[in-house]
């Protein structure tokens, strides 16, 4: 159903009703409606979805009462208790907070990795669940959130599983915080031309990138990193640098189609890209790449971890002798082990573990030889201000993608030495002017793919200095806005690519 | 005030915290500083903060980090 004629009349009869016919309970609609949508797109597995519902509203309410009970019984024996009294007290509640969500995190996190180690065990026929990897980190980060008391308990479980369960979010993300999101459901959204139309501009946006580029590039990326009949190495370089294209145009594109549509209902979500390729380290990368998921580990694992009393001691001796190293080499271990897990988040197989230590080391070297790169700037009067620079870290941020994506490009570890075999042992650079059509694409999808690349670039570089893109075509005169729109539907049903043997309904990050 | 100070100095001599406004926004101290700085000043003014008090609010600034200490102190 997702993205397909049957989706487009579902969002529209959504719409009448959200802003016609029931505006005065406009959640309800969206949680019938996202209700409707996953049931229909995932009957058998949406048990998973009510267990982690279900679990994750009654584990927080009991948080919240135990953290109530702490203050109050503090609070009354403020005079009998001694002091050790009320730090052993204070300890016994907080053990039960700390087992009780653990526990549940257990289960969460134990369903879900019950699919994505799949391949190991006798039902690797089993399908992940539609969005389980997204609403099972959002669920237990709002756990977390009322097990630290950042935000209260939600007591009426339908508006819970509204957040939960919200349609949009659902099909690959974005992960969304409960006190970004969840009031944004109970507030009046009044029918708002100028931000429907803002947010169907997002969703067009989003499928000229996946249609026009992703598809297209999808086709010769599969051809090439399938084909058992070795392709040149060069082949394969151009396959690995398009795939970079292929993967964002995707996965960004689906971002902008998601939070397009739910622009439409006035509820944003969160932002999950930030023109990635611009970054010029790996670190930058991270801040700029699926968003939501970074920050979800960076403040429910990393951050954890690192303000631990063992972490603090281990960097304090470590201090001692070198402040240098006392603050990068245990923030690079455990950078380490946190990339493991958004290797792991992916999928429970060798290659998105190598994908995951790989991201680690890279991220982690960078931060413990800085002196060294620092010393070797001064020696060479290198100004990592300059444009020339600037370049320079964004080819290499480029390159370390790259090898990084090449872990994962055939889905196995063997089919990444199969790769690097071919880059270095039947490189044949001239077989990319000779073989480059072999591979489903023409020289002349290549073009419409190379016009797409730079509309989305010059797009991004105006993005990057500032501009508002939106709210400029929206202060444009109307002939002009009616044309451009007009454009970019027609280059996306002419150029799109279609096609009964593809689904252009399969996105990347659908599949975590 | 100057305790706070020797410390951001030490955490990343290159940057000037006299006058940054948007330490964090700007991303100019990433999480490895941020994380060497918060042990440093839990040692030091004998606190302790916590992952909710991480937000870019408290750290912009000297000064913000600042007032989160003095805060906390009282």
């Amino acid at each position: 159903m997702v993205y397909s004629f049957s989706f487009l009349l579902f969002v529209t009869v959504l719409f009448f009703a959200y802003y016609f016919i029931f505006r005065n309970h406009q959640w309800i609609v969206l949680l019938i409606g996202s209700l409707a949508f996953y049931l229909y797109t995932d009957l058998r597995f949406s048990v998973f979805l009510v267990v982690t519902t279900v679990m994750t509203f009654f584990g927080a309410i009991k948080l919240e009462q135990l953290a109530d009970f702490q203050k109050s019984s503090i609070k009354e024996n403020k005079e009998k208790w001694t002091k050790e009294e009320k730090k052993a007290f204070k300890a016994t509640v907080s053990k039960k907070k700390r087992l009780l969500l653990t526990l549940i995190a257990i289960v969460a996190f134990g369903m879900l990795m019950v699919f994505k180690c799949k391949k190991f065990l006798p039902f690797s026929w089993l399908i992940l669940p539609l969005g389980m990897s997204f609403y099972t980190f959002q669920s237990i980060g709002y756990l977390i959130d009322v097990y630290r008391g950042d935000v209260k308990s939600e007591r009426n479980f339908l508006h819970y599983a509204l957040f939960v369960s919200y349609f949009p979010q659902i099909i690959q993300g974005p992960i969304n915080r409960f006190d970004k999101l969840h009031h944004q459901f109970f507030e009046r959204h009044d029918f708002d031309f100028a931000q429907i139309r803002s947010g169907l501009w997002l969703f067009l946006w989003g499928l000229f990138k996946k249609l026009v580029i992703a598809d297209r590039l999808a086709l010769f990326v599969n051809m090439v990193t399938e084909h058992t009949d070795a392709p040149a190495g060069s082949i394969v370089v151009t396959a690995i640098f398009l795939f970079n294209i292929e993967l964002y145009a995707d996965f960004s594109g689906g971002i902008d189609m998601v939070r397009g549509i739910s622009e439409i209902f006035g509820i944003t979500l969160a932002e999950n890209f930030k023109r990635p390729f611009f970054a010029t380290t790996i670190g930058e990368y991270w801040h700029r790449w699926h968003i939501s998921l970074s920050n979800w580990i960076r403040d429910y694992v990393f951050y954890p971890i690192a303000l631990s009393k063992r972490y603090a001691s281990f960097s304090s001796k470590l201090s001692k002798r070198n402040t240098h190293f006392g603050k990068t080499v245990p923030a690079g271990m455990v950078s380490v082990f946190t990339f493991l897990l958004i290797g792991l988040w992916h999928e429970f197989s060798i290659a998105y573990i190598a994908y995951g230590l790989w991201h680690g080391f890279v991220m982690a070297s960078a931060q413990i030889f800085e002196p060294f790169f620092s010393f070797l700037n001064r020696c060479f009067s290198l100004n990592r201000e300059s444009y020339a620079m600037k370049l320079f870290g964004r080819a290499r941020t480029w390159i370390i993608i790259s090898i990084g994506e090449m872990f994962t490009i055939t889905g196995s570890f063997s089919g990444f030495l199969r790769l690097v075999y071919q880059i270095f042992h039947n490189f044949n650079w001239y077989r990319i002017v000779t073989d480059i059509e072999m591979y489903s694409l023409t020289y002349k999808d290549f073009f419409v793919v190379g016009i797409g690349v730079i509309i989305w670039y010059v797009v991004s570089v105006r993005q990057e200095e500032g501009m508002q893109i939106r709210e400029h075509i929206a202060a444009q005169p109307w002939l002009f806005r009616y044309l451009l729109t007009a454009g970019v539907i027609m280059i996306t049903l002419i150029f799109g690519v279609y096609g009964s043997s593809y689904n252009a309904a399969d996105f990347i990050y659908g599949g975590f | 005030m100057d305790e706070l100070m020797e410390i951001l100095k030490g955490a990343r001599p290159d940057v000037d915290f006299e006058n940054e406004e948007a330490l964090i926004d700007d991303g100019i101290l990433v999480s490895f500083d941020i994380i060497y700085i918060v042990n440093a000043i839990n040692e030091a003014f004998d606190i302790e903060v916590n992952v909710s008090q991480l937000k870019p609010e408290n750290f912009n600034s000297a000064k913000a980090m600042w007032e989160m200490i003095q805060n906390m102190q009282e």
